[in-house]
Parts: C-alpha cells; structure tokens; sequence
C-alpha cells in the first residue's frame, strides 16, 4: 500500500485526537465526560498495542497464557472497588498526582522514595513506551507491503517516520497533556481522547476478527475443526511450559498489580477520576470490555498459522496479513488505525504520567534543595515548570525512541510488556500494604524497593543486555564469576518455568522481606506516623482532614500567598485562598499569622504542582513549625471529629427547625388565602343574593304602592318574583352543597351501578325541559360497561346538571345531544356533546370556577355554580370532568370514573376522616 | 319632561324601574350593558342615569367616567345601584364622579326621593345659569 495513503491517514487519525481533546475541555457535556462510561473507556488504555497485536503472536505460540494479561485485572475489579477507591480518597484528600507521590506520601513525604519510585517506573516503563512505537513501526511495514515475513528489516524505506509520529505524539501530549501546570487538575481532553481511542481499537478488533472468522474462514468451528486435523494444533489448546499452572499464576498476579500500579492506570483510574460513583459502573464495564476485545484472539491466531502454512510470517501481526493476504487493504488500514490508536492512547498516558512524576519526584526534590536553582524557579514558577514537564516529556519519548532503535528489535511484544510489568510490581507492596498497615515504615519500604528492583534487573535486563551483545553470554549462562547459583535465569538452581515467574518470585520474597523485616525494625518518624494513621484511615479521617490540625506551625499569610502566587498564579491562588475563607468562615489578614488549617491547605495546594515532597520543604522554609507528637495528632484528630459530628447533629437540628417554620408558614399562608377565598365566595354570594332580590323587592313595592294595576300587569310581576325567588332557593341549596363538600362533607353512600343506567334516568327526568326546548337527546352506548361504586344521587346531580346546561346552550332551533357511553381500559367515559355556540379555548378551564360566566354574561337560567358542584363531585369520585371539542359538535362536557374503586375509596376515606 | 337612563344588566331589574318611573313620570331609556348606556348618553343627553357596576363589557365605572370626561354633560347626574356594599366599593363610585350611592336592594321610596332631589338640584343649577 502507498506510503502517503497510510500516512495521510495515521495524520488524519492525529488531527481527530486533537479536535477531540479540544471538543472536550469546552464541552458542556459534561456529565458525560465525567461519566461511567468515558471513564471505563478511558482505563481500557491497559489495552495497548501488545493486546492488540501481541495477544495474537503470544496465543500462536504460547497457547492460552495470553489470557493472564486480562485475567488478572478481572480478578482485580471487584477489590478495585475498595483498593482503587482507597486510592481516590487518600489521593484528592493529599492531591497525590502520581504513584510515585502517592508511595512518597504514604512514608512521611519522603523524596527518597519517590525518586526511587520514579526512576523504576522510567526504568521499567520505557521499554513498554518503546514496544509502542515498534508495533507501529512493524505494522507500518507490513502494510506497505514490505514482507509479512518476521524480522523484517527496519529502518529501510520506513525512513524516520517512527520519529515524525512520535514528535507529533510530544506535541500533543505538551499541548494536552502539559495543560494545567497543577497536575492534580483533570485533564478532560486528553481522557476523551483516550476513550475514544479504545473505542476505536475495540471497533477495529472486532471488525478485523469478524471478517478473518467469518468471511475468509467459515465460523469458529471451521477454524477449530481445521486446527484440530493440523500437524501442531496443540499449543493453541493448553498451557505451555513444564510447570504450566506456576507460569499461569504468576502472570495473573502479575497483571493483577500492573492493572492499578502503572503510572497511566493510575493516572486515569485515580488522579483523572471524578467521582468515586464512577467505579460502580466501571467495575463491571472494564472487565466487559476485556472479554470482547478477547473474543477473537484465538481465532485469528489459528487463522494465521492456517492461513500462513509453511510460510514464515510475524505471528504479532496476523490480525494486519491475514486480510492484506486476501486482498483486503481498506480492512487492513482499518486495522492499522485500530492498532495505532491503541498504541498511541498507551503512549500519551504513560507519557504525562511519567513526565510528572520525573518533574515532580526527581527534578524538583533536586531543585528545591539547591538554592539557588529554588530562587531561579520561583521567580516565574509557572512557567518554569511547564518547561520543565515538556523537557520531561521530550526526554522520555526520546529514550522510548532510542530505546526502539537500538534494543526493541529483539524481542516479542508481550515479553517486553511483561518485563515492564515485573517491574512496576516491586513498589505494590510499599504502596498497597501501606494503605492497610500503619506499621509499614520508610526505610522498610526503601529497602524492599531497592532490593527488588534489583533482583529484577538482574534476573531480566541482564540477559537481555547479553542477548544484545552488551554483556557476555558466559555470565547468563554460567553465572558471574562462574558461579553456578548466580545465574540471572537461575538463582540458586530453583528450577522456575520461566523467565518472568523466576525474576518475579526472587525479587517479591527479597522485596517483601526486607520490606517487612525494616518495618519492623526502624520506628517511623512523626511524620510518618501521622501519614500512615491517615492513609489507613482515610475513610474515617477523609471529611475531618483539612480541619484537623498536624501543624503546629503558622505563617504570615502574605508569605504562604507569596508561594502560592510563583506556583499557582495570581489569579488561581486569590480564588483558592477565598475559598478556603469562605469554607472555614475565617477572614484573611495580610500581615497576621494565619492559623494551621490554612498552611496545610496551602501545602496541598502546592502538591498538586510540585509533589508532596517539594511542597512540604517549600512550606516549612515559611513556616515555623512546633512539631507535635503522635498521641496529640491523634488528640486533635479524635477532637475534631467529636466537632465535627457535634456540629452535623447541630446542622440537623437547625434543618428539622427550618423545616418545621417553613411548614408553620406555608400552613399559615394557606390559612390566610383560603379565608381571602372564603371573603371573596361570600362577597360573591351576597351579590347573587340581592340581585334577585331587588327586583322582587321593586316589583313587590310596586305591586303595593299602585292598587290601580291591571290585572295582566300585577300577574306578571307576580311571576317574575316567583321565578326570582326560585332562582334565590336553588341558589342558596347550591351554596350550601358547596359548602359541604369542602367542609366537613358527607359520607358518600356508595352502591353499585352502571352508568348507562343513570345516565339513562338523568335524560329522563330532563324530558320535558328538552322536548320544551326542542332538543333532540339521542344515546350512545359503546360496547359492555362495568358497573361501578358511585353515590348514587351526587353522581345523578353531576348528570343532570351537564345534560341540563346542554339543554341550555343547545342550538335554539335545532338542538341536538349525544350522549357516549364506553368503558376504556381502566376508566369509564361519558361525553355528552352539543351544537350549541361552543366555549372559548381558554374559557374551557374556567367555566369549573364558582360563578365564573362565560363573557361575564348573566345568565337568566344558572346559578353559575352548577359546574364548580359537578366538579367538586367528580374530585370525591377519584373522576374527572373536562371541556372540550368534538368533531362534529360545538361543546363536549367529557366525565370520566376509574374501573377500579381503590383510588375513590382511599379519597372517600380520606375525605371523612377530615 | 326629565329623561332617565336605566342601565343594568339583569332584564328583571330593567323591567321593574323601566315601569316604576314610567309611573312616576319620567321618560324613561333602558340599557342592557355598559356600550348601550354610552351610546344612549351621547344621543339621548339623559338628564340622570341610574347605573349597575357589575356588567359586561364596559362597567359602571368606566361608563362614570366617560360620562364625566366631557364638560357639557356636568349636568347628568348619577346613581349607582350596586349589589356591592363595601365602602371600597363606594369611594371608588364617587371618585369617578358618582353623585348617589343606593345598596341593592334599595326600596322604591328611597329611589324616587334621590331621584327628584338630584333633578331639583340640576333645577336650581340651570334656573340659577338663567338668572346670571
């Protein structure tokens, strides 16, 4: 395939991660971004280009121990749930930013063992870095067609374009990567990049596995049924080695560490997450993730050695050949990409995690220390240690690279990947014993480190060293000084199945012991003493930390700014000073001494720039401290938690207290609307009392006053003060049901019936009205309908007074009424439905409101209560009444009843006990 | 012969003041809402007009005012006939330019003597107007 082609592509993939990253630290989005899932994707970095090439290579020739690689870390997801959120505290609670500062931290601040623990982890990190670029390096030629041959030549027509990429790769990595100079700040962008990443390589996998198997092969079992007839089948099938179950183990615990220990799984498990809630999707999504990326690696792997029969080719690369193979270049590129996104996620993280930890547990520990070099840096720290970090990050891609050209050749992907991780082991006793035993001291853990790592650079780098020529042979073979129980592959004659599990059960035993034995040993320091109590504790200490004192110590507070102005700038440090003021209730005074809380709060601040270790000298150069012992730490903690919890049970009674006044005055509130509702009902009232009564009194006045009136006349206003006084009686009835419904009410006297049959006697005893109006009434009746429990005569009232207002307002020629019966999943309807001159839109919802009139018009008939009563029925019911319009006609007054009694019951018996 | 304007919007109050004042002599107009009272001012020039607050459309109050908006019509005189009893309710009538204030229901009595005092007034008014 065209070099340019590949290129552009590679390119384009690039500029996608940047235009990603750049998305995310603007997005609003971020309650995806901080989610479960970004987060998950995000730790599927352990993926790298060893899983996705490797796995093949090692599964063609190992068998199945590929499979401990991932094995491990499913194990380790449940525990993760308590191990890694134990880290997530300690570490926002000390604004730890690497491993490296977090085992510092744990052992009194200790620059000793952080440096120590940075330079393990470079030391046994690049390599892993470097494997990267070789797989894209190796894949880049087989694409262009090179060979699919193994131990093709490199560095031929591949040119320097590993070097380009891996220049692109510093530039993006200072851009994002280098972003925040506090590097206890999230780097969102570059997290949703590397999601994305895994996204991709998944997707690539699986795309790649699916058309090997299933297209070019005929299913799994015509991949397995062919293996099985094959010469050499068995070491796909079984555990290879004489010892099989002690490889298998070993690499399980193996992966088991490397899963929370290496500097990017710790970087994006700890430093990047953002709540702790995250973990309780991920521990099930990350190990989903695992097993489908799994899925095909068998398959494939026999794939090759089937596809490949006799022919000589790199069994790492058989998910890349096998489709050029076959004549599909566009798969293979998809490939590629796949394979490049998993290496380059792999090498960014690892990349900022380690340039932090080298900025801030090796170089400024120096820096710190020699004073002239600490003036320098301080007069414009900013910026000083952004070019610090880039310098970090430029050193150690440079190393991966050199690494790369000179040594990377020789080796298969996966054993480099475990030669890496046998060595990011040696500090999991230091860190994770740390987290669980107070009595782990300093020099304890230096010991442990310092002798394991040794061990480990003897029993692994030193043959390859041999195998490269650096070394003679003769000392792996025969052992140093010809001594046979010095062999680097062999200490002491025990016969171990292999490489890894010999380095890793000789450098753990001699790690953990002196580990242990030191511990014991050498008593800790105060400031040990205090570190430990809080690491072991932190779920008991994490919300007492800041307000417990472990100072004595106080500072001019225009000191402290003064730091935090040259590391954190202007601007972030009034913000954070201002919060600190704002969380304590404290106000800040230039020139006063501040109190400890403060100087400690100061003092995290700066970890998270600078480490723990550098932070604590730059604060002690301003702080007089009065060092205090164990037992008062213990003291002031234990005291101010007892404040603490004093103070929640306060918090909570002037909660209950609030509470309590806020519902007096809601209940108070509603008193006083409900008798504004009760003044405005009774003013309302009256006024529809005298104005019947006013003619009545006028017309009965005038009937007195004029004996001289004809007969017609005085039988006429007779009847008018007839109907007058009608109209005031009906009114008063219905003011009086209003009154108690809402009241003390009546007990609804429930029987059964349908309401076909009392819609029925409502049409009826409105006869004559409607044959006296000249309205047609016609029924409806949709299908069975169930009975149900009504109050009979209230029910009967709601009925007769929407079929009479129908009557009313029916057109006045040729009145027509439809009255629609049916039963409707769990309600019955009843629409009752006019061609009268309908009802405003916005009046449909009023017209239930007590006098209200449509248009304010008077009418001659109504109380204008009648459909407030209705409602007010239908409410007792657990019904509902509406207004609306159907097609056909002008007003449908809609009634609606639940088939099952329960909710009527309920607000029946509610609204006894009243 | 005085002209009265009947304005109020229950049709059985009308019928019994249109009759009553017919009675007593007067010429009498009716007005079903607050529009046809202003449009029966303007052409009719009552010279009082008995008015319901409570209408729709335009109300006692508003008709108030346009009745006292304009200078030539200072001789109308007004009596508010209101079921409204409050003494907010009232103010307010007078502040528009109301003259007389009788509570529904009012008895006939009461009426008529508010009626012939208010006209003897604008009497007296105009007769004065002559003799300047």
């Amino acid at each position: 395939m065209n070099i340019f082609v590949i290129t552009i592509c590679a390119f384009i993939y690039l500029l996608l991660l940047f235009l990603i990253a750049q998305w995310a630290e603007k997005a609003k989005a971020r309650k995806f971004l901080y989610g479960p899932y970004v987060y998950a994707l995000s730790l599927a970095v352990y993926c790298s280009a060893w899983t996705f090439y490797g796995s093949i290579g090692r599964a063609s020739i190992h068998g199945l121990d590929f499979l401990t690689t991932y094995i491990g870390p499913t194990l380790m997801a449940p525990i993760s749930w308590l191990v890694l959120r134990k880290m997530i505290r300690i570490s926002k609670a000390q604004r730890v930013t690497t491993v490296a500062d977090f085992v510092s931290a744990r052992y009194g601040k200790s620059t000793a063992l952080g440096a120590l623990v940075t330079v393990i982890c470079i030391v046994g990190v690049t390599p892993y870095i470097s494997l990267q670029i070789k797989a894209i390096g190796n894949s880049l030629g087989i694409l262009m067609g090179q060979s699919s041959q193994a131990n093709f030549p490199i560095g031929t027509d591949l040119g320097n374009l590993p070097l380009y990429i891996t220049v692109l790769l510093a530039i993006f990595i200072i851009i994002y990567g280098n972003r925040h100079i506090d590097s206890a700040k999230r780097h969102t962008g570059m997290v949703a990049a590397v999601a994305f990443e895994s996204f991709v390589k998944l997707f690539a996998f699986l795309a790649a596995g699916i058309v090997i198997t299933f297209f070019i092969f005929n299913g799994f079992g015509d991949i397995f049924g062919q293996m099985a007839n094959h010469v050499a089948p068995k070491n796909n099938f079984v555990l290879e080695g004489n010892q099989p179950y002690v490889s298998w183990f070993s690499f399980n615990f193996l992966s088991m560490f490397a899963v929370i220990l290496l500097p990017r799984q710790f970087q994006l498990g700890v430093v990047e997450n953002v709540n702790e809630d995250q973990l309780d999707k991920s521990v099930w999504l990350f190990p989903l993730y695992l097993l489908v990326i799994n899925i095909f690696v068998l398959p494939v792997a026999m794939a090759g050695v089937l596809h490949f029969q006799g022919e000589v080719y790199d069994a790492d690369f058989a998910l890349l050949s096998i489709p050029l193979d076959t004549g599909r270049p566009l798969l293979a590129l998809f490939v590629f990409i796949g394979g490049f996104s998993a290496a380059t996620g792999m090498i960014i993280v690892e990349t900022i995690a380690l340039s932090v930890m080298l900025s801030n547990n090796l170089l400024m520990p120096i820096i710190v220390a020699i004073k002239p070099l600490k003036e320098k840096i301080t007069k414009n720290a900013n910026r000083s240690i952004f070019i610090l970090r880039s310098i970090a990050i430029l050193s150690i891609l440079f190393g991966a690279f050199s690494y790369y050209k000179l040594i990377a050749q020789n080796f298969h992907l996966s054993t480099m990947g475990h030669i890496s991780f046998a060595a990011i082991a040696q500090f999991g006793p230091a860190l994770i014993l740390g987290m669980y035993w107070k009595g782990a001291t300093r020099t304890g853990a230096l010991m442990g480190l310092c002798i394991g790592f040794a061990v480990w650079f003897y029993t692994l780098i030193l043959p390859s060293l041999a195998d490269i020529g650096w070394i003679s042979q003769s000392v792996i073979d025969r052992g140093p000084w010809s001594i046979a129980w010095l062999r680097p592959d062999g200490l002491f004659g025990i016969d171990l199945p292999d490489s890894i599990t010999h380095s890793l059960f000789w450098s753990l035993l001699a790690n953990l012991s002196l580990f242990g034995l030191g511990s014991v040993y050498f008593s800790p320091s105060r400031q040990e003493e205090k570190q430990a109590e809080l690491f072991v504790n932190i779920f008991k200490y994490s919300t007492a930390y800041e307000s417990s004192v472990f100072w004595h110590g106080v500072a001019l507070l225009k000191d402290i700014r003064q730091v935090l102005n040259d590391f954190l700038g202007t601007e972030r440090t009034t913000v954070m000073l201002s919060r600190f003021a704002h969380k304590y209730g404290v106000e800040l005074k230039e020139n006063e001494m501040s109190d400890p809380k403060l100087v400690l709060y100061a003092e995290n601040m700066l970890a998270g720039v600078i480490g723990s270790s550098s932070a604590k000298v730059m604060i002690s150069s301003i702080v007089k401290e009065e060092d205090i012992q164990f037992d008062e730490v213990v003291g002031i903690i234990k005291e101010s938690q007892k404040l603490i919890s004093l103070n929640k049970k306060l918090q909570q009674k002037t909660v209950e207290l609030k509470r309590a006044t806020d519902a007096l005055e809601k209940a108070n509130q509603e008193l006083i609307a409900s008798e504004a509702m009760k003044d405005e009902f009774l003013y309302t009232v009256t006024h529809e009392l005298r104005t019947p009564l006013t003619s009545i009194r006028t017309f009965a006045e005038i009937v007195h006053e004029h004996p001289d009136l004809s007969h017609e006349e005085r039988q006429r206003f007779l009847s008018i003060m007839i109907e007058q006084i009608e109209r005031l009686a009906r009114l008063i009835t219905q003011v009086l049901d209003l009154e108690r419904f809402e009241g003390q009410g009546r007990k609804l006297d429930y029987q059964e019936i349908s309401m076909q049959q009392l819609v029925k006697e409502a049409v009826r005893s409105l006869e004559h009205v409607a044959s006296k109006e000249h309205v047609a009434i016609s029924i409806a009746e949709k299908g069975e309908v169930a009975p149900l429990l009504l109050d009979k005569d209230l029910m009967m009232q709601v009925m007769v007074n929407v079929i009479g207002n129908a009557i009313k307002y029916c057109d006045e020629k040729n009145g027509q009424i439809e009255i629609e019966v049916q039963q409707q999943q769990n309600e019955v309807l009843v629409h009752i439905s006019d061609n009268g001159k309908g009802i405003q839109v916005e009046d449909r919802i009023r017209v239930f409101e007590r006098f209200y009139q449509i248009g304010q018009q008077k009418n001659k008939h109504g109380s204008g209560l009648g459909l407030a009563i209705s409602k007010k029925i239908m409410d007792m019911h657990g019904g509902r009444i509406w207004c609306w319009q159907k097609d056909g006609f002008a007003t449908t007054f809609s009634v609606s009843l639940p088939l099952h009694s329960a909710n009527r019951l309920v607000y029946g018996e509610d609204f006894n006990s009243r | 012969m005085e002209k009265i304007l009947i304005v109020d919007d229950d049709p059985n109050i009308l019928l019994s003041l249109e009759f009553l004042l017919r009675k007593s002599g007067y010429q009498v107009f009716v007005a079903i809402d607050g529009e046809e009272a202003i449009a029966l001012v303007e052409t009719e020039k009552p010279n009082l007009v008995l008015l319901d607050i409570m209408m729709p459309k335009v109300n006692g109050y508003e008709v108030c005012e346009f009745i006292r908006s304009k200078t030539e019509w200072n001789f109308m005189k007004i009596i508010i006939l209101s079921a409204k009893s409050k003494h907010t309710d009232m103010d307010l009538a007078y502040e528009k330019g109301a003259d007389r204030y009788l509570v529904k229901p009012f008895s006939t009595k009461d009426l008529l003597e508010n009626i012939k005092d208010l006209l003897g007034e604008s009497k007296d008014a105009k007769n004065e107007k002559l003799e300047d």
